[in-house]
């Protein structure tokens, strides 16, 4: 593993903190620190992809040759379809749930 | 022979009025009981039929009475196992997070739904990562699965129950999902066989989400024909499911139609560097010789883009995560943390004290590559990386190449506790496999040979929706490889099958 003193990426404590608070999660002094660390790692390894793929990858985007990966999916017309169409039940124009007094009986 | 092996035995079983559905079950928890006992528990499972109140009997159980097709269907009575964060009405699905401890789901997922209506009979939800975010099954919020190989080992992850519990013969059949590899690299650990198919080749509904653009449940079992089974009861279009595809579902027949004469194998040289175990590697090579010397047609070929597929994954999967895991604030479900004055305080330490480390270190990595002035940096340029990974993929497919084989994992599962203190290393333990999910085409890992007695796994990967291919190919290789798992030694004596041991 690569130390705090060998990554590129720099994460101080103070931007973990504000990351943490922009994903709502409470952390205390050690996972922060232990957060900045794993999280330079990760990055670094981005950072360091081969230079032939990320021109390569570039240049998919460049020469417009962006496709999708899904398959598929450039044909489907799921996403066009009502919501209503989707919905395991649909009325008067809302999703039915159920209740949560059914909720509570199948607990 | 335990019935519980595989489906032909359990059917068998069934067929001939040896046992009935019910008990199959119980010997499915009698057996999950044995193998709990003692100092090294396995903890395959997080819930079972017998744990659960109410548990179904007669009649009343999955594909029950009044299932009119059930009692006919391909899985009639046959007992199956189900990753725990595949949603069922009639257990607890917790993803193995504290955060979700007491979750109970008022829908089954189409693919628990539709192995139901094949006569199937859910016996328990099986362990996993939490959220399925890990390659160990150690990050579970309710304890470590152990490698039913070696009880000191991991089974591999995020759906080390399943395998485990499909290895241990508690079950022939179970779901698992895979993100990266959490099918492949787990079968490849424990023995087994690990398909994963073509994203929207098996509907999603039901399925939590972890990285929805990745996601896909996936089969685990000890054979290739079982796993076609399997698939081709839980495929097909789902209305349920937007991404789900309205394509002609695999016949598991067709596993069985495939010869290797006339197959051309393409090896990525790539895939024989990257951290390759070099005993692993003499196992698949020798693998390849026999695999030629059956018909098949052996080409090297280049997948340039393979080393960014971890860095890319590891940028993508963290950012749908940190979305996806968003609704869990201790309002809607499951923990809340007490006594919070502010509702912010409360959706903090409710996340802060309800996930565990792997899980709050990716929502941490997602939220930062999607925060301005990092987001093109990151996010944006790992979706390039990723069309790059792809377009290898489609060029080698186009080249002729009726099926990528490679190692499914660099090395043979790894002690318990070797790599919690090292992400990054964790990570790297699904190098071969997060490709398939990038570019979202169907593959499997099946067991080539044991290690100093630990199995190792080979994996196939074929173009999107040619999973008959995938599977058939891969039948025949099995065949030509007649694996013997360590455990089946153990249980029979040696010789049961060619010793293929390499060490």
């Amino acid at each position: 593993m690569a130390g705090d003193n060998e990554t590129m990426t720099k994460l101080d404590m103070s931007e973990v903190r504000r990351i943490a608070r922009l994903a709502r999660l409470s952390l205390d002094d050690a996972d922060v620190e232990r957060l900045a660390g794993d999280m330079a790692e990760v990055l670094d390894h981005f950072e360091e992809i081969d230079q032939a793929v990320a021109a390569s990858a570039r240049g998919i985007r460049e020469r417009g040759l962006a496709k999708r990966t899904q398959p598929d999916d450039s044909g489907s017309d799921a996403l066009l379809r009502p919501p209503s169409a989707m919905a395991p039940d649909w009325r008067e124009g809302f999703f039915v749930v159920p209740s949560l007094e059914a909720l509570r009986e199948d607990a | 022979m335990n019935p519980l092996r595989t489906l032909t035995a359990a059917r068998a079983v069934l067929g001939r009025g040896e046992a009935s559905p019910d008990e199959l079950l119980d010997l499915a928890e009698t057996r999950n009981q044995e193998l709990n006992a003692g100092p090294e528990p396995l903890n395959a499972f997080l819930s079972t039929v017998g744990s659960q109140t109410g548990a179904p009997k007669v009649g009343e159980g999955a594909g029950g009475a009044g299932g009119g097709d059930s009692a006919r269907g391909l899985l009639a009575g046959v007992p199956v196992a189900v990753k725990d964060n595949i949603c069922t009405t009639r257990f607890p699905t917790t993803c193995g997070s504290r955060i979700l401890a007491d979750f109970r789901s008022p829908y089954d997922a189409t693919a628990v739904r539709r192995l139901e209506a094949a006569g199937a009979r859910v016996f328990g939800k099986t362990n996993l990562d939490e959220f399925a975010m890990g390659s160990s099954t150690e990050n579970s919020g309710f304890g470590a699965v152990r490698n039913p190989v070696d009880r000191d080992r991991v089974p591999g992850g995020s759906s080390g129950g399943s395998a485990a519990a499909v290895a241990a013969g508690v079950v022939p059949v179970a779901l698992g999902s895979s993100t990266g590899g959490s099918v492949r690299q787990p079968a490849s650990f424990c023995g087994v066989v690990g398909v994963k198919p073509t994203y929207g080749r098996v509907s999603r509904y039901g399925l939590v989400a972890f990285a929805s653009s990745l996601d896909v449940i996936g089969i685990l079992s000890r054979n290739v024909a079982d796993a076609a089974t399997v698939l081709e009861v839980i495929a097909g279009h789902d209305r349920y499911d937007a991404t789900c595809q309205d394509r002609p579902v695999p016949r598991a027949a067709a596993a069985s139609e495939m010869d290797l004469p006339g197959v051309t194998l393409g090896v990525p040289e790539e895939y024989l560097g990257l951290g390759l175990d070099s005993r692993v590697r003499g196992l698949f090579e020798s693998t390849l010789e026999e695999v030629t010397r059956a018909g098949a047609t052996v080409r090297k070929i280049s997948l340039p883009s393979t080393p960014a597929a971890i860095p890319c994954y590891y940028v993508i999967a963290p950012a749908e995560a940190s979305s996806n895991l968003a609704r869990y604030d201790g309002a809607r479900y499951g923990y809340r943390a007490p006594a919070t004055d502010r509702l912010l305080d409360m959706y903090e330490r409710s996340r802060g004290e309800g996930f565990g480390q792997e899980v709050k270190r990716r929502i941490m990595l997602g939220t930062y590559v999607l925060s301005a002035g990092y987001y093109e940096a990151y996010y944006l340029r790992a979706h390039e990386v990723r069309l790059a990974i792809a377009r290898d993929l489609d060029s080698v497919f186009a080249a002729g190449v009726d099926a990528i084989f490679t190692p499914t994992s660099p090395t043979p599962a790894f002690r318990l506790g070797e790599k919690l203190a090292d992400p990054y290393e964790m990570y790297l333990a699904d190098v071969y496999t997060v490709s398939a999910n990038l570019a979202g085409i169907p593959a499997v890992s099946i067991p080539i040979g044991n290690l100093e007695g630990l199995p190792v796994g080979g994996q196939l990967m074929c173009p999107h929706w040619e999973e008959e291919r995938l599977l058939g190919i891969a039948g025949r290789i099995e065949d030509v490889i007649e694996y013997a798992h360590p455990l089946d030694d153990a249980e029979e004596g040696a010789g049961a099958g060619v010793d293929r041991e390499e060490s």
